[in-house]
């Protein structure tokens, strides 16, 4: 069995950063899957990984806006980036100060001063003369449970029920609800999702109660809080049985909030933020219809979904399909498809170099320069975020600005520095080598043969992975992705820092193998999230 | 005794700041009030354009620095003075916590995530940086202890802030001019009976949010329970901060709502927030702010950051591109951070204020995370000083340190200006005492 601790991975490719002479080793292989070991009888878990407390995320943020309030106002457009761990959000260690309290109130009175004149529609009272105090505890006790994730305690009814009678008094029915719920909003356990030990001493892991169970659930599966039913069964301690989980897992994967988890997952895991400001860059633009790029990232969100779904394992589908999603403007104008979609909404790309999420233009846009295409940014996504494997900053004192395009010449010909020059080539060769292989798109993602006068050279090579070797283009590299046990272990294991806001702890190992093996058949995906959500990892805390 | 309906009538005279300052609400003494900003931008600088050429009071600024001609004799340029290392973390990513705090990363592997290698084993800031520790001292002298105002800044990395409360407490600036506009000035823009009733209510809600956090706190585990002592602490300065719509400040012309995909809109957000920031300290609102434009860290795939400067590169990757065509192209964008450090001056230069103006009571300090992008090299950071000159601030100097020094005497002499002699050392990288030699008078 090749496998390697990760210790090693640190060492191997620590020797990038210095002044490099000679390539550093190959980086190490870490696949889940052992030559013929039955890995599964062999591999009990380990003790839980640390949890610190969490607090949300601007997009789990949004979500209870839109679930709570219907609101119009979008939160994390006043709210600081997230923390993130990989990829993904997962707010755990910034201590709260003033200007980030500051930017929950603003949050919270935006809420509340647009669900004032609502008042009366969310929060129903006949007598407002006599029953006021009644329809506010009535309100606060269903509202607040949303809010907190869990039913409120008497004081804390009392608490609420206090600052509506105080405000009323001075003002209306209206303004003492809305105040309430600036108050919920700013609440530590509206912001952090609180997962009480049985004692504040318990040093050891503990299984967290029903109600954190529940708020775990809804978070992996719909990234936003649990609904009414949710908390219902977690009241009548339904979560305690695997039963009663799988239950909850079937009926939340048939809810359309299942769209957000899977949404917050792509635009993270394929690292489109950079859309977001290519869209305002004329230079990144440089022609571009810029109504294309909201486009691309819907593209790579529902066919991430769409291959979760397919009949086909999730990785074959996620890097082999000879479909896609993509809005036929899209599918027109920088595809040249324009056969109409089937019944599944797909249209065809058999006919064209197209294969998978590598090949889609949001990826290919996102990971390349303004006017110019890079091989860099291209290869290290696919070593950092589809390997798990880490590829160093350059190191100081080196040009790293990509050579200007040069008539006649190629991408791959203008970055033969990294490959001549030794203190560049032992990362480089990591990540160009890939990079080289998507040459066969433009930095829009269109595709092409020839860069100006030259033809495009679309051989590329994998070292230290599982399915080394070399391989012709983007379908190729795709075939190997979906080949890959070590590219399917890492897709596991960003579910489970994306579902549980922490990296897998060494102790965990065992767990993320069972999801990557889950991965092999079709359908895989809801068996990895079967496995996550019935593991001990998903059930206990441990603080730090 | 002015009223407030009488400050509102003066807007717009001359007269305004000067009378808001002697109703300055919390401030009791008649010493002039001093005050300071932090001004940041990221990836050093091009020295041989930055370098001004003559003696150390009459000299010339190059290229790089002609912007700032106009406030020459309100300027101290300071070549020789760098940060150290110490700790983990890599240059761009430390250097925003250091160059303010005089301290290192944790060495507790907050960032070190389970795939990550080399540079990722550090953790957050491990002490206060300087404006927090003046604010601090200050005490609740005005409604904000300090405010902080970035460009792109704030996220979930110590490269992405320089203003630090504590170890692990960066101070996420206000990023959307307007929004910063109606938390500060927005009360001021409404009727007095609505303003009173909103002062109350609003007070009520943290009253709320804070008994919450004291309910929760004894149930939590032990390692929670100093996030939730953090968020009471942070509550109870909002409170704080609610009695800012007491203060009958002016308010600065409101800016518009633009949205941050808006073309240009950095260029456009770093003056509204120098504006802002301005308006702040004239009116009293704090003592104590920081202007962060961008993170230290590598802008990789962020293309068209300048754009409004005719640039399609990523700023880091043409700090490491020595051929003469990038090095111009660095020029002009440390040419453009000076002007609009200039406009920042310009605003608070315009209140008048005793027997000059607020930048002459102010001491404002321009750093960045590292001295030369290419080689990451920290020894020599581009700081240039400005302001203070009626407050004990020796202006219009060019000051060159040979041996260098580092930033902790800086960080020492902001302390003195302040008030605060008793401050010899500062941060944890600390191998030194005392001010700067020769910034302030007598030192």
């Amino acid at each position: 069995m090749r496998k390697l601790s990760l210790g090693a991975t640190l060492l191997a490719f620590a020797a990038c950063t210095g002044e490099v002479i000679a390539p550093p080793p190959l980086p190490p292989v870490e696949t889940g899957t052992g030559g013929g070991a039955p890995t599964e009888q062999t591999c009990t878990p380990g003790p839980t990984g640390v949890s610190p407390m969490v607090r949300l995320s601007r997009e789990q943020v949004d979500h209870a806006a839109t679930d709570l309030l219907q609101a119009a106002f979008v939160p994390s457009s006043a709210l600081t980036a997230d923390e993130k761990v990989g990829p993904f959000a997962a707010n755990t260690s910034v201590q709260m100060t003033r200007s980030l309290a500051e930017q929950y109130q603003f949050v919270a009175e935006k809420l509340g001063a647009e669900l004032e004149p609502r008042a009366l529609a969310v929060a129903p009272c006949a007598d407002q003369t006599n029953g006021a105090s009644a329809c506010a505890k009535a309100f606060v006790t269903r509202f607040g449970a949303l809010a907190f994730r869990r039913p409120l305690e008497a004081d804390e009814v009392t608490a609420y029920v206090g600052l509506f009678d105080k405000v009323k008094a001075a003002s209306t029915y209206a303004l003492g609800i809305r105040s309430m719920v600036e108050a919920l909003l700013q609440s530590p356990s509206f912001l952090y999702r609180v997962e009480l030990p049985p004692t504040p001493e318990t040093t050891e892991a503990w299984a967290v109660d029903q109600y954190a169970l529940a708020t775990r659930l809804a978070y992996l599966l719909w990234n936003s809080a649990p609904d009414q039913a949710l908390l219902d069964a977690a009241g009548r301690g339904a979560l305690g049985t695997d039963e009663g989980l799988s239950t909850q897992l079937e009926r939340m994967l048939a809810d359309p909030r299942r769209q957000r988890a899977v949404t917050g997952f792509a635009t993270a895991w394929a690292e489109l933020e950079p859309l977001s400001t290519a869209a305002t860059s004329p230079e990144r633009l440089a022609g571009l219809d810029p109504a294309l790029v909201p486009q691309m990232e819907d593209e790579t969100v529902r066919f991430l979904s769409a291959a979760l779904d397919d009949e086909r394992p999730p990785m074959e589908a996620l890097f082999t399909a000879q479909w896609t999603v993509a809005s036929p403007a899209l599918a027109k104008a920088l595809y040249g498809v324009t056969a109409a979609p089937d019944a599944k909404g797909r249209l065809t790309l058999a006919g064209t170099d197209r294969a998978g999420v590598l090949t889609q233009a949001g990826v290919l846009f996102s990971h390349s320069h303004a006017q110019q295409t890079s091989p860099v940014l291209r290869g290290k996504w696919v070593r950092k975020v589809l390997f798990c494997q880490e590829v160093p900053d350059p190191p100081a004192n080196v040009n790293a600005t990509p050579p200007d395009p040069v008539p006649g010449q190629t991408t791959r010909e203008r970055f033969s520095a990294h490959r001549t020059d030794p203190s560049c080539s032992g990362c480089h060769r990591l990540m160009d080598d890939i990079g080289f292989s998507l040459e066969g798109f433009d930095q829009h993602g269109v595709a092409r043969t020839m860069e100006g006068t030259a033809p495009v050279d679309v051989r590329g090579s994998l070292i230290g992975t599982d399915v080394d070797g070399a391989y012709l283009g983007a379908a190729g590299l795709g075939t190997k992705l979906a080949a890959s046990s070590s590219a399917r272990l890492c897709f596991a294991k960003q579910w489970f820092r994306s579902g549980l806001s922490r990296p897998e702890a060494a102790s965990e190992t065992c767990l993320v193998k069972a999801m990557s093996k889950a991965l092999e058949n079709p359908k895989g995906y809801r068996a990895l999230l079967d496995t996550l959500v019935h593991s001990q990892a998903f059930k206990e805390r441990k603080a730090p | 005794m002015i009223s407030r309906r009488d400050l509102l009538s003066l807007a717009g005279s001359a007269s305004v700041a000067a009378a808001l300052r002697s109703l300055e609400a919390f401030g009791q003494t008649a010493a002039p009030i001093k005050r300071v900003v932090l001004f940041f931008t990221p990836h050093g600088t091009v020295w041989d354009q930055w370098r001004p050429t003559g003696t150390s009071t009459a000299f010339t600024l190059p290229y790089i620095l002609e912007p700032l001609k106009g406030f020459q004799q309100k300027l101290v340029v300071v070549d020789g003075m760098g940060i150290r290392a110490g700790g983990p973390g890599a240059p761009h990513t430390r250097g925003p916590a250091v160059l303010f705090t005089g301290s290192g990363l944790a060495d507790d592997k907050t960032f070190a995530r389970s795939d990550c290698s080399g540079g990722c084993n550090f953790g957050w800031n491990t002490s206060n940086s300087v404006d927090q520790e003046i604010a601090k001292r200050l005490g609740n002298v005005t409604p904000y202890k300090s405010l902080e105002f970035g460009v792109q800044s704030g996220g979930g990395f110590p490269g992405a802030y320089i203003s630090y409360a504590a170890p692990a407490q960066p101070l996420p600036p206000k990023q959307d001019p307007y929004v910063a506009f109606q938390q500060l000035f927005g009360p001021l823009l409404e009727p007095a009976a609505q303003r009173a009733r909103e002062l109350t209510r609003r007070t009520d809600v943290l009253a709320v949010v804070k008994a919450d956090l004291a309910r929760l706190k004894p149930k939590v585990s032990k390692a929670d329970v100093s996030r939730l002592e953090s968020h009471t602490q942070a509550i109870s300065e909002l409170q704080q901060a609610l009695q800012s719509s007491d203060l009958g400040c002016v308010p600065p012309t409101a800016p518009e709502n633009r949205a941050q995909s808006t073309a240009g809109y950095r260029a456009w957000a770093i003056d509204r927030h120098s504006e802002l920031l301005a308006a702040s300290l004239a009116c009293g609102l704090t003592r104590v702010g920081s202007l962060m434009f961008r993170p230290g860290e590598n802008d990789g795939g962020q293309q068209g950051i300048y754009d409004f400067l005719g640039q399609t590169m990523e700023h880091h990757l043409t700090t490491h591109d020595t051929t003469a065509p990038a090095q111009q192209r660095l020029v002009e964008i440390y040419r453009w951070y000076a002007s609009r450090f200039a406009y920042l001056l310009q605003q608070l230069d315009k209140f008048p204020e005793g027997d000059g103006t607020v930048l002459d009571h102010t001491l404002v300090v321009w750093g960045s995370e590292i001295g030369t992008g290419n080689t990451h090299s920290i020894d020599n950071i581009p700081f240039v000083l400005a302001g203070g000159g009626k407050a004990g601030v020796n202006t219009g100097r060019y000051f060159k340190y040979s041996p260098g020094i580092i930033n902790s005497r800086l960080l020492v002499s902001l302390c003195h200006f302040m008030g605060f002699t008793d401050v010899n050392t500062f941060g944890l990288l600390d191998n030194g005492t005392g001010p700067m030699p020769g910034l302030l008078n007598g030192a």
